[in-house]
């Protein structure tokens, strides 16, 4: 950023606090000045994820201009994200799960009412307990939630192909404080199917046994982790394909949880805790 | 964010609001009272000081200003003692801003510190600062305001 592209962001957020302060107040804490900053740099990331810096250069647009079409762009994703969100509360789980309940009934609708666009844009706020099987670690504000809700519905759309009820009945064998626990349950569903993948078992249940635990480990034991992996992805390859799972970012999602976990799943096996694994 | 940020703008602000305090005189010449170019310049240099010290940033706009308009005709404030006051009076501004966390207007603090600076405090700023600003913030914080 050259010095004019700065010096008109400091008029900018000049601008800005004055009308954060309804001109009541001519000065702001550090804080605040850094936060309100924040989130004209959101708006204007805002504008050049969709169009790009090139288009901001041709069109000649000044800082305060950026500022207001990416404040534009922000608006029009929190609208998505309050659309997807409906659906998300639609298809939501009978999950015997706290954190998973409470993302949808109360953290997100939180968020979404109170979103500061203003002057907070950039903000996650809120408790977000529920862990999704792939973080988000490099959003901030709407961005977040946006992916966090597509991200969980996607996760909704695998689980769904399961009993609910098979699916509370391994998050109670996970122990007594199940229902409190944060876990994400889309990834203990797939580290199942994926032991049924391996046993070369239907993926019409999530359920393994002792006897099939046992097999597990046999199958498992003495095996390099590149060997692991090569067995976790052909049990997904054959996921995929017998579950006519035809959506290709899902088919990245499971393809990617799967991988992440593999280096655990050969913990398990040298520490004979495979049980941590794979929930019987 | 320091001051130190972006030299050029700042140091624009800063020109601009040195000005409007000087164009100030003109006002508060009628009650005897009137700062130099180096005293402003030297309550400018106190001002990012006292910002910094009490964590708080002000751009464009200088509190000096309101203060002269509203102090300019204090019993308790003449020519001798005139810079040393809006000294004073800049820094206890800010350090209460912060204390009463943003919940009350710059007005509002400066109506509130001339009328006890005037009656109870009978000019003094030690005073004010100590006893009456004090337990103003107390209130505040407590939401007794």
């Amino acid at each position: 950023m050259n010095e004019d592209s700065l010096n008109q962001l400091m008029i900018l957020l000049d601008k800005r606090i004055f009308k954060y302060t309804s001109g009541e107040s001519s000065s702001v804490m550090v804080e605040t000045a850094q936060s309100i900053m924040e989130s004209v740099n959101f708006c204007i990331d805002a504008y050049y994820n969709e169009y790009g810096m090139e288009n901001a250069i041709s069109e000649n647009l000044s800082i305060e201009e950026l500022f207001l079409k990416g404040k534009e762009i922000v608006k029009q994703r929190h609208a998505i994200c309050r659309k997807l969100f409906v659906f998300l509360r639609k298809e939501r789980m009978n999950y015997e799960n706290l954190a998973y309940q409470q993302v949808i009934e109360m953290a997100i609708p939180l968020f979404l009412r109170n979103y500061d666009i203003e002057f907070g844009a950039h903000i996650i706020g809120g408790i977000i307990d529920y862990p999704l099987a792939v973080g988000i670690s490099d959003l901030k504000g709407i961005d977040f939630y946006l992916e966090y809700v597509q991200k969980l519905r996607m996760e909704n759309r695998f689980c769904r192909r399961f009993k609910t009820e098979e699916i509370n009945e391994l998050l109670r064998r996970m122990g007594n404080i199940y229902v409190e626990m944060l876990v994400n349950i889309f990834q203990l569903v797939l580290q199942n199917i994926i032991g049924r993948g391996i046993l070369k078992k239907d993926f019409l249940s999530i359920k393994i046994d002792e006897t099939g635990l046992k097999e597990l480990y046999c199958i498992l034991n003495g095996l390099e982790e590149n060997e692991i992996r090569q067995m976790v992805k052909g049990a997904v390859f054959n996921i995929i394909d017998d579950m006519g799972i035809k959506e290709v970012q899902l088919q990245r999602y499971i393809e990617k949880v799967a991988d992440d976990n593999c280096c655990e799943l050969k913990n398990c096996v040298d520490n004979n805790a495979l049980n941590n694994f794979f929930i019987v | 964010m320091g001051n130190e940020f972006m030299p050029q703008i700042l140091a624009q602000f800063n020109l601009v609001a040195i000005n409007k305090v000087l164009e100030c005189n003109k006002f508060s010449s009628g009650f005897g009272l009137s700062l130099t170019e180096d005293e402003v310049k030297a309550l400018a240099e106190h001002r990012l000081e006292t910002l910094k010290a009490t964590g708080r940033i002000e751009l464009s706009g200088w509190i000096m200003p309101k203060l002269i308009f509203a102090f300019c005709d204090s019993p308790f404030i003449y020519q001798d003692n005139y810079e040393e006051m809006l000294f004073g009076l800049q820094e206890v501004f800010y350090y209460f801003k912060g204390e009463m966390l943003e919940e009350i207007s710059d007005d509002e603090l400066i109506a509130v510190m001339k009328d006890k600076f005037d009656t109870e405090c009978q000019g003094s700023l030690e005073y004010l600062q100590e006893t009456v600003l004090e337990e103003l913030a107390r209130n505040v914080r407590e939401g007794r305001k």
